[in-house]
């Protein structure tokens, strides 16, 4: 009797924990639903997470105090930490049924976490705990809105921009004014390499910052459209090849086997030393470089006269989602519309997810001087010409991986323009016929 | 006393029934003693093992259900995807570079610190230190401040007025770069090269000797001789260790550049974590098991003809 009892003992948690990590292996299907639980006066615990740098640690930190003294049933656990893995942690979370209450979304993962995924609440739910009225619909309705559905509420207004050295802008002549298209990119280029052998005017060029929004300007499609197809013809994208390899041979781009190993421009150790005199970057990632080029500002995204559309980047800066499974939908919905809405958090947290989209705490914000003049600028240039914004199979970072590595090939001169853009065709249509 | 009560006092029992019961409180309890190894090999080695073998025969992405496919991503893995020929090439081409490498550093310094010295010992820890450290992130991190164009190692080129060689940015030589940092790490194999050369027979050595044989002829008529055992155990390991090669590349040149240095392993982690197609990076960690096993079994095969053992490696 004894052995038995013995044999179950082992056995029986050993049972278990192979049941339990089976399980854990399986995703649930209860969907689920929001709870409706009534949490006024309750004492609940939300879990809030996001990444970024230690200046927006410290300020959500202290946003997160304000809020907390002024409603003490409320506990915010905070989580943070560095962009990298976060992606990768966040769906783990959401696969585990881990996933914080309240967390910002990359505006590449929304198609997969809010479209497909459906993880994440639809905040018009909630709009009696929101105040939306404070934010612009029209922003709202173009840049949060997934499938009818509000995915989060935006942290503040994002935008592509040129961002140029003022100082490299001035040693080769070149008017701080200048109106930049792909054409006088090419022409101011050349004679900058020609004066000196090791200046650039650009860095390097990826597929978001050059490959899209070139074909995009051409065509006047999403990069790839709703239906699964591509949006350009094979000739559009030979254009943007060749115009790439062009502007390697004259000297334009500094060359790719120097700059291939600094896919963050802000690392390049020759823009760090003043060789390399404009990049196309997003108005959110202005603070990180000024650290090491204090002297920049900001132009327009080269945008040709006769383009179809502007194929300016404009997102919201990580729109903040609040998980389906929370237990406090409302609790953390009221946090959410403070942290975003309120004077008050606008105040602590200035321009740390670049400027905000209400505009009456924008303007504020300005006016006191509490935000860098150099992203309020950026933001405005962006938002004074957007593109179409981009539409979630053209965020696909599986697809865009095979633009990245066909540009790359390109900008080595390994593979012709036309060649290249019969395999970029070629594969992205393969990928599309598999993708469900 | 009763027979169960004897037996749980461990008494003696006569009769063979009382001799087989006899054993299973002792094995329980062993079975409890290891029950931390045996919980964390099931959950953390034996279930994610079986959990992927299925994974690889389904669609999933982790946000939503899984749905069977059956063995639609091994005919995706193998008929349309020009990125996986692309990677196995490279994993190749780095285990054929950085493996033999490895040894031969390993071995060379076990002959060098095979010797009679003071502070012998003090020398072989100091040689043992970088495995310590190992392939780490932080190592990796160090090792591209090194090798970028503007590094360390440039610089040392400069003072012999030789040109900057681009270590990292030229896709013909960053595969190259990325196999030092293992071949750095060739402590383990080292020590046991070590206890392999300390058990060759000193007479061996005075026989050649009187035979009159070079130093050359003796490492390569006695000494490597008698280390194929120790060669073919190595062997193995660090082949296995270079198929699953992961960090060198993702700190150094995240695959790049062209895709240079896109080894298996950030193949796997690409599509898993950055595509977040579970199923299909399971199929192609199977493929890799696969790939390791026939590797393995090919070379225990043929060690019959090179590795040789004193006994005659059949053990008698």
């Amino acid at each position: 009797m004894k052995n038995r009892n013995w044999r179950k003992a082992v056995a029986l948690p050993l049972v278990a924990m192979l049941a339990t990590a089976l399980t854990a292996c399986g995703s649930d299907e209860s969907g689920g639903k929001a709870p409706e639980g009534k949490t006024d006066g309750e004492k609940v615990t939300l879990r809030f997470s996001w990444w970024g740098s230690e200046v927006r640690h410290k300020a959500l930190l202290e946003a997160i105090d304000i809020y907390t003294e002024a409603n003490p049933n409320v506990v915010i656990e905070p989580e943070y930490g560095g962009f990298e893995g976060y992606y990768q942690k966040l769906v783990t979370q959401f696969a585990g049924g881990t996933a914080p209450d309240l967390t910002p979304l990359s505006v590449d993962w929304i198609d997969e976490i809010a479209v497909k995924g459906d993880l994440v609440l639809d905040l018009n739910t909630l709009k009696d705990y929101l105040n939306l009225d404070a934010f612009d619909k029209e922003f709202l309705d173009s840049y949060a809105v997934y499938d009818g559905k509000l995915v989060g509420l935006p942290m503040g207004a994002n935008g592509m921009i040129t961002l140029y050295n003022k100082e490299f802008f001035d040693r080769f002549d070149i008017a701080h004014d200048t109106v930049w298209d792909w054409e006088t990119i090419h022409t101011i280029g050349k004679q900058v390499h020609e004066k000196d052998a090791n200046a650039y005017l650009l860095g390097m060029f990826d597929y978001r910052i050059f490959l899209q929004p070139f074909v995009n300007q051409l065509t006047g499609n999403q990069w790839i459209q709703n239906d699964k197809t591509v949006g350009f013809a094979e000739e559009d994208v030979t254009k943007a090849f060749s115009y790439y390899q062009q502007l390697i041979a004259d000297g334009v781009i500094q060359p790719v086997a120097e700059s291939s190993l600094y896919p963050d421009m802000a690392d390049n150790l020759q823009w760090q030393n003043g060789n390399i005199g404009m990049m196309f970057t997003l108005a959110s990632t202005i603070a990180k470089v000024k650290t090491y080029t204090p002297g920049v500002d900001v132009a327009m995204f080269p945008v040709p006269s006769d383009a179809k559309t502007s194929a300016v980047l404009v997102n919201p800066s990580n729109p903040l989602a609040i998980n389906k499974k929370s237990k406090h939908p409302e609790e953390a919905a009221k946090f959410a519309s403070w942290l975003l809405t309120s004077e008050e958090a606008s105040l602590v947290l200035k321009d740390v997810f670049s400027v905000p989209v209400v505009k009456a705490n924008a303007d504020k914000l300005v006016e006191e001087g509490l935000i860098d003049p150099t992203v309020a600028k950026a933001v405005d240039l962006a938002l004074s010409n957007p593109g179409e914004p981009v539409n979630g199979l053209s965020s696909n970072q599986e697809l865009n991986q095979i633009a990245q590595d066909i540009l790359e090939r390109v900008a080595f001169g390994k593979v012709a323009p036309d060649a290249a853009a019969s395999e970029l065709t070629e594969r992205l249509k393969d990928k599309l016929a598999l993708i469900k | 006393m009763t027979h169960q009560s004897a037996q749980a006092a461990g008494g003696q029992t006569p009769g063979s029934e009382g001799k087989r019961r006899k054993r299973k409180p002792g094995s329980l309890v062993a079975y409890l003693y290891i029950s931390p190894w045996l919980i964390g090999f099931i959950v953390l080695t034996l279930v994610p093992f079986v959990a992927s073998f299925i994974y690889s025969f389904t669609d999933y992405n982790m946000v939503r259900k899984q749905t069977f496919v059956g063995l639609a991503n091994y005919i995706e893995i193998f008929t349309k995807d020009p990125v996986f020929v692309q990677s196995l090439r490279v994993t190749l081409l780095y285990v054929v570079i950085a493996v033999p490498l490895k040894l031969i550093v390993a071995l060379l310094v076990a002959m060098l610190l095979n010797v009679k010295m003071r502070g012998i010992s003090i020398y072989r820890t100091i040689y043992y230190l970088p495995s310590i450290l190992g392939g780490s992130v932080a190592v990796s991190v160090l090792w591209r401040f090194m090798f970028m164009r503007e590094g360390l190692v440039n610089e040392m080129l400069s003072y012999f007025s030789l040109p900057p060689v681009n270590w990292l940015g030229d896709p013909n030589l960053a595969l190259f770069t990325i196999t030092l940092l293992p071949v750095w790490e060739f402590g383990s194999s080292m020590v046991l090269f070590l206890a392999g050369l300390k058990q060759v027979p000193a007479e061996l050595y005075e026989a050649s000797k009187v035979d009159g044989a070079s130093r050359v002829r003796t490492f390569f008529s006695v000494t490597l001789p008698l280390l194929t055992p120790i060669v073919l155990f190595n062997l193995i390991m660090q082949m296995i260790n270079a198929f699953q090669q992961f960090t060198a590349a993702f700190v150094i040149t995240d695959g790049g550049p062209m895709k240079s240095t896109y080894l298996y392993g950030m193949m796997l982690y690409d599509n898993a974590f950055q595509f977040f197609k579970m199923g299909y990076a399971s199929a192609q960690s199977w493929i890799l098991f696969l790939i390791i096993l026939v590797f393995t079994f090919v070379l225990f095969k043929t060690s019959n003809r090179w590795a040789h053992y004193e006994d005659g490696g059949d053990g008698k």
